[in-house]
């Protein structure tokens, strides 16, 4: 696994550094887009919505989002090359816990919140097809560091003090690498997108924990 | 073409296809947040396997902070969290070097 990892890494690391020196049809593009973490190996991890109104406890919840710069070449004929750098929150669900009072009594099951800032850059090949060459796609690699990773299990009555449960954590794994696919469609100056970012490393430290999120993501950018 | 789409549609669904969260704790952890010490307890309704070990981690560092070897189900372990920092720890049940189940507990300040 470890092997395969690396072999991506330096593959990815190669495709970053040697696509730019074709110069035949150069893009940059500014990003934004919504994302939504999907956790896999770890049942009790949920995914967060992107947009939401929860009405039990009447507050809109507001998922991940990110926004970027890329710079795209064109490597032959329908072939390109995107290299992207990403700045982006993803949330999900982290494994709920049961508050329990002293004498073991349940206050009832809490679900916290994990809210991570990351850094991403990924290379993607990409393929041009159909009607004016308008649709593309992309797959490659890419990595994310986490730049700050926080749990909040919301508030609680601790020795008769009300206290704010929120907790910087650690236990994820500070560089991800992932396997990234994207679909997008050009209209003029705009181009829209959805895809998947697969983590092929464990996106917990933890050597006990095997937790991998795929990230769904969809967005818009705009050619500078 | 038409396949083309077909397998990028079955990759996203497959992605999106995640497991619903079922969670039954097989720990009873109490008092949870907690502040000097813990208590845990293997649920004997939940869990029936015998000699199980359970370890409990620091989210934040990775340390393993207690090692109860030979558990059985309605035992309870006494953890002194007094020296731990403020944050998220791990109880974790091993069955023969396996990980059979996390439970999550809060230390508060």
């Amino acid at each position: 696994m470890k092997l395969i990892s690396t072999s991506i890494l330096v593959l990815f690391l190669y495709l970053l550094v040697t696509g730019q020196n074709e110069r035949a049809i150069q893009k940059f593009n500014l990003h934004v887009h919504v994302n939504e973490v999907y956790p896999s190996g770890d049942s009790n991890l949920g995914h967060y919505p992107i947009l939401w109104y929860d009405s039990q406890d009447a507050k809109v919840l507001v998922g991940g989002f990110g926004l970027g710069v890329s710079y795209q070449s064109q490597l032959k004929n329908q072939f390109y090359l995107r290299s992207k750098l990403d700045i982006q929150r993803s949330r999900y669900y982290d494994q709920p816990t049961i508050f329990n009072d002293a004498n073991g009594a349940s206050l009832g099951a809490f679900f916290g919140v994990n809210t991570s800032y990351s850094i991403h850059v990924s290379a993607l090949p990409s393929i041009a097809f159909g009607a004016k060459s308008r649709w593309s796609f992309a797959l490659g690699a890419g990595a994310r560091v986490v730049l700050s990773s926080i749990s909040d299990y919301g508030e609680s009555f601790i020795n008769g003090e009300q206290t704010a449960l929120k907790f910087k954590r650690r236990a994820q794994a500070p560089v991800i690498a992932y396997c990234a696919s994207r679909i997008r469609f050009n209209i003029g100056k705009l181009e829209f997108s959805t895809g998947l970012d697969a983590d092929f490393t464990n996106a917990s430290r933890l050597s006990t924990q095997k937790e991998k999120f795929y990230i769904w993501q969809t967005g818009i950018a705009h050619k500078l | 073409m038409k396949t083309f789409f077909t397998a990028i549609s079955l990759l996203i669904l497959c992605a999106c296809n995640t497991k619903e969260i079922n969670f039954i704790a097989s720990l009873e952890i109490f008092p949870n947040p907690c502040a000097e010490q813990v208590f845990i307890t293997l649920r004997p309704e939940v869990v029936t396997s015998q000699d199980l070990t359970l370890r409990v981690i620091d989210a934040k560092t990775d340390n393993l902070i207690v090692e109860t070897l030979d558990l059985v189900p309605g035992n309870t372990v006494t953890v002194d969290m007094s020296a731990q920092a403020a944050g998220e720890y791990y109880a974790q049940i091993f069955k023969d070097e396996e990980l059979s189940d996390t439970d999550i507990f809060i230390k508060a300040q």
